[in-house]
């Protein structure tokens, strides 16, 4: 057995390869597969024509065929091969995250273009592209290989590249409840392909005429379009007819159709003709693919044969920017940016009631983006005849910046105060409409300006709009993996709605310091908190009220709620607390979960049974706490990792490379990182200043490392033999080691005033609960000595709170 | 984006996008209901399409979109009743010219509600896994219209006198007979295999091929390009 499948996953042997019929692009040379990988190094990849055998190897391929191995040479390397020919063997190092996890690439290939990415969303995150010069367009079947170490793959699955790579964002929001599956075919969805081309030769919202050939065959056609990609003979009133004695319907109709669809067919007979029209109009792309394929068929010329026709496509600056209006297609930006500015072959004029502002527009811009718009304008109701239509409910800012995108292809927000604001009116506005490409460029943005302050609102937004599943899903992570955050630095968490808290509660990625923390949140959501309240304190309300009174409408939630608590995780005397509170004597439900959880324990002491439900369990992601006792103690992190994580006796973590300590000046005899971490006096150490974005800056810094992350909430450090007290300083914290957070800021603080003298903080804001990588001090001010009032004078620094 | 970015990335609460008045789901299912009546009385010219569709949109958003599906529906079956209940009194010749108009007009309807719709279309449909707009408007128009006992036998007797009739010589109204052959194979798989098979074969009897002809390539052109699609 090559694959043994278990839960989607299957783990491939040195040497062999996993083939399945499921794994096939629908249709041949163009596709796109998506996994997680788990390998020490050779992700090896096959793509092919046919289905090859279990002991399929790549080096005996002889039919046609690509490779890709993500981490070949000792995970070192990005290579890819063709037909047994290595034709990219790149510099990549950090490829393959050595066994250490599973980690997401995909893989996709459209006509000979390879693209290799990391993480889950294709498209998202590319790391390298390249292009076959003859393209292998019948490669179908992608079967999962490795070199000399077992490689485990899962959640593998294969999308069609559609011309619109939004379908594929789509499907990705439920690739992982399935796993082995390919997509299904969409109902009915003829959305999905809306555009331009839909108005190719349409007498739809037309306001030209072309009258071809002697018979004078009418074309219909849309100022604004063919001006964008040309220069035609228009005046800017209504009705245009524009003769074309001379010309034979085909010819235009290919010029039309390169116009709307970027692309086109003709025989290569009727080159030269099409060539003279479009130079007559100057659509400059179509001349010059004319010219190209002119002087091709010049140079092979004999063999060419009149009734072949020839495939003109409009050049794609960026194959992987989509096919999207305007930059698949021959139309000039900058020409549709002057006439929206100016208003030139406008044709509609939008009223927003309740701003009483207007925007002059195009008819068929609007509809080639929005369905929507397309039916306002021609189903038969009072704005199809008419000049100007009023919207409401419409915010101006983002009506404002959609029609900037309709007629650029690109998203420009003004970085405002009302920034936040303006994006979710604007993915409000691109949802109402159906502007699904705007839409998506909203979601990416909204992704990218994501943090802890703001998951709640925006989640309050989105869970209301079907598309944003994506978004809700990263907000509702975000939050689990800072509950403590999100459910103290502010109560908005309360009117979220119960589904969403509730998955929230029940996510695996919950983290939190204290199992109580989830209590109090639980129970703050059901009463609608005003303001923060631990469950003491609603457990005092009680002696004075009842439950009904307490909780209103959302008494009933509790019993849905309460049993995410893991009371089983909570300390066995705050269990007895629990027991005896007002809160089990009134609530059934609490009750019930704090005598379950007890009894639980109890029977835990005697004989460990097995832990079945997941209320039992310990959360995964769960902190270690580091509690501040005193000055100097043994409780610390410093001291922590000394002991690699409790696990043998204390060396210098410094040393053991363990963590790094780094300052603003060199190391030398009197700054050294080592003494910092260790707790042997030294009568002279400092971080002195350096010059850094052209101010004096003194400062020690320390990192965690990667994997590790601390919820800071005490900090001590020591003064050194000298008299130089720091008195105004900041004390911060960083995920990259770029931007910093403030944890507290001391001005003019007085405590130090002893040599060698111990002095320790608490952090009390809301930050002490955002898991941090970097910590540093900084010095504000001069010391209180004036001879070297830039010395950081510190011996000894140590930092308390939840680690992990 | 910065960090600083982060941290001032703030929304302004959306706290009224929810609605408090009780009564917004019906108020706002009246202006659509009364739109929709409206379609059906071809008198949609004066109604703006914009108010309805930002109506629809706002109830879907509220997450009424299943109140205003099954309203949809309950209304345009109300309104098929009516339609076939017209069509059941229309005399003699004048039959299948009635069913045929009431097609059209209906034909006509759907898109404008499906376009006014669009909005639950696009998502409450697709996430409530139900019928879409227009193939649920064909299916109505079946089920009340067509499968309605007094028209179907009615139907199906009318064509097979239409193509008796033409072969005793008799001139017919060919594009009437185009036109609701058409409706079948708009309506579907299930409609072609229950009145064209039948009709099918008795037709290939009693009739010359030539004059046939139109009729059968229809059929037949239909029927494999349904086949060909399920493939």
């Amino acid at each position: 057995m090559v694959a043994a499948k278990e839960n989607n996953s299957l783990t491939v042997a040195p040497f062999e390869c996993a083939w399945s019929d499921d794994l096939k692009f629908r249709e041949a040379g163009r596709g796109c597969v998506a996994f997680d990988a788990f390998a020490h190094n050779d992700v090896t990849v096959v793509f092919r024509e046919n289905v090859g055998s279990q002991h399929y190897h790549y080096k005996k391929d002889n039919s046609p065929h690509y490779i890709v191995i993500i981490g070949s040479n000792r995970n070192r390397r990005l290579k890819i091969q063709v037909d047994g020919e290595s034709v990219v063997d790149e510099e990549a190092s950090d490829l393959c995250r050595c066994s250490l996890e599973f980690e997401s690439y995909w893989i996709s290939i459209y006509d000979g273009l390879v693209s290799i990415g990391k993480g889950r969303y294709p498209f998202q995150n590319l790391v390298f592209q390249w292009q076959d010069s003859k393209p292998n367009c019948s490669v179908q079947y992608v079967g999962l290989s490795s070199w000399d170490k077992h490689v485990g793959y899962r959640n593998v699955s294969v999308f069609p590249v559609t011309n619109n790579r939004i379908s594929l964002w789509k499907q990705v929001d439920y690739r992982e409840v399935k796993g082995f599956v390919e997509e299904e075919e969409g109902m009915g969805c003829d959305y999905e392909q809306w555009g331009l081309g839909n108005f190719l030769e349409s007498w739809e919202l037309s306001d030209v005429i072309f009258l071809v050939g002697e018979e004078e065959v009418d074309v219909p056609a849309h100022k604004v379009i063919l001006q964008a990609s040309g220069c035609f003979p228009l005046s800017s009133s209504d009705g245009d007819v524009i003769q074309l004695g001379g010309v034979s319907y085909p010819i235009l109709h290919a010029l039309l159709q390169y116009i709307y669809t970027g692309r086109t067919q003709i025989l290569e007979s009727e080159l030269a003709p099409l060539r003279d029209l479009s130079s007559n109009f100057e659509v400059i792309p179509l001349v010059r693919q004319c010219d190209e394929n002119i002087n091709r068929l010049k140079l092979s010329n004999g063999a060419s044969d009149p009734c072949k026709s020839v495939e003109l496509s409009c050049p794609v600056s960026h194959p992987l920017s989509g096919f999207m209006f305007p930059t698949a297609f021959p139309a000039d930006v900058g020409k549709l940016k002057t006439f929206y500015s100016s208003g030139e072959y406008s044709d509609i004029e939008i009223c927003l009631s309740d701003h009483g502002l207007t925007f002059q527009s195009h008819k068929v811009i609007l509809s080639l983006w929005s369905v929507a718009f397309a039916k306002m304008f021609t189903n038969g109701m009072s704005e199809s005849h008419s000049s100007t239509i009023y919207l409401t409910d419409v915010s101006p800012e983002a009506f404002k910046a959609m029609l900037n995108f309709m007629y650029s292809g690109e998203l420009n927000m003004e970085d405002t105060v009302n920034f936040g604001t303006d994006l979710i009116h604007l993915l409000f506005l691109a949802d109402r409409f159906g502007v699904v490409p705007l839409h998506q460029e909203c979601c990416k943005m909204l992704l990218e300006c994501l943090s802890e302050d703001s998951v709640c609102s925006v989640l309050q937004v989105v869970s209301s709009i079907s598309s944003c599943k994506l978004i809700e899903e990263m907000c509702k992570r975000k939050f689990s993996m800072h509950f403590d955050y999100c459910t103290t630095a502010s109560l908005d968490f309360v009117l979220l709605d119960q589904a969403t808290f509730s998955d929230i509660l029940e996510s695996a990625d919950l983290t939190v310091t204290s199992e109580e923390k989830i209590l109090d949140a639980v129970l703050m959501w059901c009463m609608k908190a005003e303001e923060p309240q631990r469950w003491e304190d609603i457990d005092e309300l009680m002696n004075y009220s009842n439950p009904e009174i307490l909780f209103k409408e959302r008494l009933q939630s509790l019993d849905d709620l309460l049993p995410h608590v893991r009371f089983s995780l909570l300390p066995y005397e705050l269990l007895e607390r629990l027991e005896n509170s007002n809160l089990s004597r009134q609530v059934p439900v609490f009750n019930r979960l704090v005598k379950e959880a007890a009894s639980f324990l109890a029977s835990r002491l005697t004989c460990p049974g097995n832990e079945t439900t997941s209320r039992f369990q310990h959360r995964r992601s769960s902190f270690k706490e580091l509690q501040y006792i005193r000055d100097g103690d043994s409780n610390g992190v410093l001291h922590f990792v000394g002991t690699s994580y409790g696990s043998h006796q204390w060396v210098n973590p410094v040393l053991a490379k363990k963590i790094i300590i780094t300052s603003s000046s060199p190391t030398s005899r009197f700054t050294d990182p080592k003494a910092l971490a260790s707790r042997t006096y030294v009568g002279t150490s400092f971080a002195g200043p350096r010059m850094e974005d052209g101010r004096i800056s003194s400062w020690w810094m320390v990192d965690l490392g990667e994997d590790h992350q601390l919820m800071c909430n005490y900090y001590t450090f020591r003064q050194d033999g000298s008299r130089a007290y720091a008195r105004s300083w900041k004390f911060q914290g960083s995920m990259d080691g770029k931007t910093w957070t403030d944890l507290r800021v001391h001005e003019n603080d007085q405590t130090m005033c002893k040599a060698g003298q111990f002095a320790s903080w608490p952090i009390t804001a809301a930050n002490a609960l955002l898991p941090f990588r970097f910590f540093r001090l900084v010095l504000t001010g001069p010391t209180a000595d004036t001879s070297t009032p830039w010395n950081f004078c510190i011996c000894y620094l140590e930092l308390y709170g939840y680690f992990r | 984006m910065s960090n600083q970015k982060k941290r001032n990335f703030q929304t302004e609460a959306f706290k009224h996008r929810v609605v408090v008045d009780p009564k917004y789901a019906d108020k706002t299912w009246q202006i659509l209901e009364r739109a929709i009546h409206q379609i059906y009385n071809q008198d949609a010219s004066g109604l703006s399409f914009e108010e309805l569709y930002r109506n629809a949109y706002n109830m879907v958003l509220h997450k009424f979109g299943d109140k205003l599906y099954t309203g949809f529906i309950a209304t345009m079956t109300g309104h098929l009743k009516e339609k076939s209940k017209l069509i059941e009194v229309a005399q003699g010749g004048s039959f299948l010219e009635e069913l045929n108009k009431k097609w059209n007009e209906h034909n006509k309807a759907l898109e404008m509600i499906r376009d006014v719709l669009m909005y639950m279309d696009r998502t409450y449909v697709e996430s409530a896994k139900k019928p879409h707009v227009h193939p649920m408007g064909l299916s109505l128009w079946k089920d009340n219209v067509v499968r309605s006992p007094k028209i179907y036998s009615r139907l199906l007797e009318t064509l097979l006198d239409l193509v008796k009739k033409e072969r005793t010589g008799e001139v017919i109204d060919r594009g009437l007979l185009r036109n609701v052959t058409k409706m079948f194979m708009d309506l579907g798989n299930l409609c072609i295999r229950l009145i064209l098979r039948s009709l099918f074969w008795m037709l290939l009897l009693c009739f010359t091929r030539l004059s046939l002809r139109s009729l059968l390539s229809l059929v037949i052109v239909g029927i494999t390009r349904r086949k060909l699609r399920n493939v």
